[in-house]
């Protein structure tokens, strides 16, 4: 949800106004989320060409596919959900073709501006967020975008809550242990 | 960070997004709110009445024919004397004639000469 000027303009009203045929609502649900895709890719596919390619594919798929979108449900939601999938099938994709286990393929030597904000806190923290397993590092990703609402994680995952609270328990647990040795 | 959830959870929270890549949302627009319509087959309301009411004697005629073994076999035999006269050699000799006529005809330059417009009149 944003103001425009003193209207609230809803995402669902976004959506709404793109199917009554006024596709430049839909870009300002671009401009909304376009940042959060892109961030949940990159923290998915550890690669910003495949994480930019992932993002454009997630809108293209969410904009030709607003008719399925369901009334109620949140916008965000969904996007991320299209979007996580879109990464799924891109890393099974690139682990079909790829004798390396995939979440390994990123290039990890750090160079010397990664070695200059090695200090930095938030920059370990995405360091040891890439460093997890994939389904922890995806739930961590949402926990944080989705701002700690477990059913929508669960939702744009597709996993039942208590596998999603069990996850994040255990990212938090492997993050805490990264971070403090 | 001291390893204590609760700075855990406060430092994701504060964890800036990632910044795109410089036209990553313009290459999206172009692609959704920008990109030119699909090709679609648009048909008039007459067309789509005209193409149903096609196949629907088209149907008629097809069960017709399936439940009424003399119309089928008179049908049938309709179009075997059409067949047989198409092939027959007198028919081909008729189809050579009038094509031999229409070359001929063609061969003569029957567009009227352009008369040449007079400045004045007499």
């Amino acid at each position: 949800m944003s103001t425009l000027g003193t209207i609230e303009v809803t995402d669902a009203d976004l959506v709404a106004q793109t199917l009554a045929g006024r596709p430049e609502a839909f870009g300002t649900l671009v401009e909304r989320y376009d940042r959060a895709v892109f961030h949940l890719c990159l923290r998915t596919m550890r690669d910003r060409e495949e994480a930019r390619d992932a993002t454009q594919e997630a809108f293209f798929k969410a904009f030709r596919g607003l008719g399925t979108f369901k009334a109620g449900a949140k916008f965000s939601t969904w996007i991320f959900s299209i979007a996580y999938h879109a990464c799924c099938d891109r890393l099974a994709k690139l682990k079909r073709f790829s004798d390396s286990e995939l979440p390994d393929r990123a290039d990890q030597t750090p160079g010397p501006a990664d070695l200059a904000e090695r200090s930095d806190e938030a920059k370990a923290l995405r360091q040891a967020i890439d460093e997890l397993p994939e389904k922890y590092r995806a739930v961590i990703t949402l926990y944080h975008l989705q701002q700690r609402q477990y059913e929508e994680i669960a939702s744009v995952l597709n996993l039942p809550l208590g596998t999603v609270k069990t996850h994040l328990f255990r990212a938090k647990e492997l993050l805490r242990k990264k971070l403090s040795t | 960070m001291n390893g204590d959830y609760d700075d855990l959870d406060r430092a994701l929270m504060a964890l800036p997004l990632e910044e795109p890549p410089a036209g990553l949302r313009d290459s999206i627009l172009a692609a959704t709110v920008y990109a030119p319509p699909l090709e679609s087959i648009v048909l008039r309301t007459w067309e789509i009445v005209l193409i149903g009411t096609l196949l629907a004697v088209g149907s008629w005629l097809a069960i017709v024919l399936a439940q009424n073994e003399a119309l089928t076999s008179q049908l049938i035999g309709g179009l075997q004397a059409v067949v047989a006269a198409l092939a027959a050699p007198t028919t081909f000799l008729w189809l050579a004639c009038g094509a031999t006529v229409a070359l001929g005809a063609s061969l003569y330059n029957v567009v009227p000469r352009r008369v040449p417009v007079r400045s004045g009149h007499s």
